[in-house]
């Protein structure tokens, strides 16, 4: 008798190991980068749609897929931005207070991923594209670039597919942390507003 | 009664003719030996730049686990560790692809600072993987009210390839490469229990690999 009652529970448990959706809430872990602080003092403005991003998608291959990353995103630029630079503070706007020298805006342009079922890989993969923007102490609009992430990470033996997607996405969000710290110099507006801090400090020694 | 002694016969026969693994180890040293004192370390990174395969974490912590045991008891620093504590300079798209690359990162001073901290003299990277090459056959289970069991024989071939460039940190310079190339066929049969006779290709490779690093170094009181 025990048996016939367990047949329907092992059929409902091998139902739900093939439901397709997916409700995720990034956990990302982010290390303290090792990198010269710049001598400027920097705003960073997080919009609503950062702090709340989310992704979602209802397909036929994607049904009621959800996956929230906001918070994340505002981990990975606090530990990045802080590291960065001298003095730090975050704002309400991109118009930055008197005691700033600009004000940073990061916002997800984009985010995709990629099942091992779909790609024919051993691989969950994520991608993310952040749109940067930099404002002056007026307001005025100094850069804007984009910086991309990706990410992936192996399926094992017992990984499900959220431990997958997330290890896939952390990574997607270190490589993007990593290209924007080190690349942030190199964009050409940003390179020629900075020489101006580099000819104070100059001055200073 | 008679179909036991068969099946232990196959069995045995399975166990003696397959799960065996082979090792080829290619070799290529730029200098006959590389020192290595009591209080240096060194520290093992796989590649992870390739879009089709990616250099396993477990293959990586593997080989610098088997690096840290036995007679020659290197330190090896954990591959987390570092490149936590190194980031964002050692990421998949940010690391140094040559030992050139190494010498410009080590001018910058917080770098040069982290490394001289971890007393770190070699870097280890290895790139590669285990990929499954074939398979065959299959194993049916069923489970009814009196009972369950499994029905069938399936086998598997995989094979290892794995390449470790070792750059000398104090030298800035390619002290060698080691390449380790591991086949391997793995067996099931399955006759009421599934009996899994595994070929270890992945771990067989690691070890030999190790077993191969080890004698770059001649090991001198710190």
């Amino acid at each position: 008798m025990t048996h016939r009652l367990l047949y329907p529970v092992a059929l409902l448990l091998a139902l739900a190991a093939c439901e397709q959706s997916v409700s995720l809430k990034v956990d990302t872990e982010i290390p303290t980068p090792v990198i010269s602080r710049m001598p400027v003092k920097m705003g960073v403005f997080y919009s609503d749609e950062l702090r709340n991003y989310i992704f979602e998608e209802n397909s036929e291959d994607r049904p009621n897929w959800k996956i929230e990353s906001g918070s994340s995103h505002v981990a990975l630029f606090d530990q990045i931005i802080s590291s960065m630079f001298v003095e730090t503070k975050e704002v309400a706007g991109t118009t930055a207070d008197t005691t700033l020298d600009a004000v940073l805006s990061p916002s997800v342009a984009e985010m995709q991923f990629a099942l091992p079922e779909e790609t024919k890989t051993d691989f969950y993969e994520a991608w993310v594209k952040y749109n940067m923007e930099l404002y002056n102490r007026d307001g005025s609009r100094i850069a804007g670039w984009s910086v991309t992430g990706y990410g992936k990470s192996s399926t094992e033996f017992m990984k499900s597919r959220d431990k997958g997607l997330n290890a896939a996405v952390n990574q997607a969000l270190r490589d993007a942390g990593a290209k924007f710290a080190l690349g942030f110099h190199r964009v050409a507006d940003v390179g020629a507003w900075l020489e101006q801090f580099d000819a104070s400090a100059d001055d200073a020694d | 009664m008679k179909i036991l002694p068969v099946i232990t016969a196959f069995i045995g026969l399975v166990l003696l003719a397959g799960c065996k693994s082979t090792t080829v180890i290619d070799e290529y040293r730029e200098i006959a030996t590389s020192t290595l004192t009591s209080d240096e370390s060194i520290v093992v990174l796989g590649r992870r730049h390739s879009s089709g395969y990616e250099t396993e974490d477990d293959f990586i912590s593997c080989v610098g686990k088997s690096l840290g045991q036995g007679q020659a008891d290197i330190s090896v620093i954990p591959e987390k560790d570092f490149v936590d504590s190194m980031y964002p300079y050692f990421e998949t798209s940010t690391a140094p692809m040559d030992v050139k690359n190494l010498g410009k990162l080590a001018q910058i001073p917080a770098i040069a600072a982290k490394i001289d901290d971890f007393k770190l003299r070699y870097f280890v990277w290895i790139d590669g993987a285990t990929e499954r090459t074939d398979s065959s056959g299959s194993v049916s289970c069923a489970v009814g009210p009196g009972g369950g069991g499994c029905f069938g024989f399936a086998y598997w071939k995989d094979e290892a390839n794995y390449e470790a460039s070792i750059w000398d940190f104090k030298e800035l310079a390619l002290s060698g490469k080691i390449n380790a190339e591991t086949k391997g066929t793995s067996f099931m049969p399955a006759i009421i229990i599934p009996v899994p006779l595994l070929a270890r290709v992945q771990e067989n490779a690691c070890k030999s690999l190790a077993n191969q690093i080890k004698t770059f170094f001649s090991q001198q009181p710190g």
